[in-house]
């Protein structure tokens, strides 16, 4: 249910709730890096707050894999002398994570691993929706779009791994 | 003398074909595969194949062609591959059958058996 809000939030907030908005290469490649940024910063904060093992192998995997990707991006713009191009997809993602961030440094300690690992199954399922339906359709050079195509199943791997994590910290 | 020269050529030349043909069928050497090596691809965040059947004495190479970190880890955590970057390759003589995984990604899993 909060992906959907996050979703929805990220059409809405925007006011894109009718159609898709339309951006171009430069806007999508800051959208990339800054939706990759984003879910490093919460494993930074994950890191820092839970005692749980399971907890933070997910969280150091999200920080390994997604500085990957970032690196992958810039140096891809690099070669391509693209600068990305800030934009409202890039920006509401960033006030959603202030919003985030805030829960997560707030949460109580016995419920921020569960807090954490709401939020990846939830930020992940979001992302995914955004990379398939507008960065990958949108993106005009054949490179960038190869990139997205690439960073794609690692999403959903991490998706299934968080969605595994969930399972098991409501079993406790 | 004649007959001994004809012998001898016969023996000469038929000895050593019996020799050939007699050995063919009960060398085991010769109906034994020797061992090979097969290959599997990590990439898209999978194995390539997931599943692989080889003979036992057989050697399996992982290559990483992911842009991120994997592992071949034995689903017990008998063994690992330690991490394994991009372009690192890492193998293993196959003695057993045996179910793996990457423990960094955990839903990433894969399995060797032995062919009967």
């Amino acid at each position: 249910m909060k992906h959907l809000f996050l979703i929805a939030l990220l059409f809405s907030v925007l006011g894109f709730s009718q159609k898709s908005p339309q951006l171009n290469d430069a806007e999508i490649a800051s959208v990339a890096v800054t939706a990759n940024q984003i879910d490093v910063d919460y494993a930074k904060i994950a890191i820092d707050r839970s005692q749980n093992e399971e907890v933070l192998e997910f969280a150091n995997t999200m920080m390994d894999d997604h500085n990957a990707i970032i690196k992958m991006a810039v140096d891809l713009v690099t070669k391509l002398g693209v600068v990305p191009q800030d934009n409202k997809m890039s920006q509401s993602l960033l006030k959603q994570e202030t919003e985030t961030a805030k829960k997560l440094k707030a949460a109580h300690p016995d419920a921020f691993d569960k807090t954490y690992i709401d939020n990846e199954v939830a930020y992940h399922e979001a992302v995914i929706n955004v990379v398939k339906t507008i960065l990958i359709p949108q993106s005009q050079n054949a490179e960038l779009k190869a990139l997205l195509q690439t960073a794609l199943p690692i999403l959903e791997t991490h998706l299934e791994h968080a969605k595994m994590a969930q399972t098991d910290i409501s079993k406790k | 003398m004649k007959a001994i020269v004809k012998n001898l050529s016969l023996s000469a030349l038929g000895l050593p074909c019996l020799f050939l043909i007699l050995t063919s069928f009960t060398n085991p050497i010769n109906i034994i595969d020797p061992p090979i090596t097969h290959t599997v691809i990590i990439s898209q965040m999978k194995f390539n194949p997931e599943h692989l059947e080889v003979k036992k004495g057989d050697k399996v190479v992982w290559i990483n062609k992911d842009i991120v970190p994997h592992d071949v880890t034995e689903i017990n955590k008998k063994w690992t591959s330690g991490p394994l970057k991009t372009g690192d390759k890492w193998s293993k003589t196959i003695t057993e059958g045996f179910d793996y995984y990457c423990s960094i990604h955990l839903v990433m899993k894969g399995s060797v058996s032995i062919e009967k």
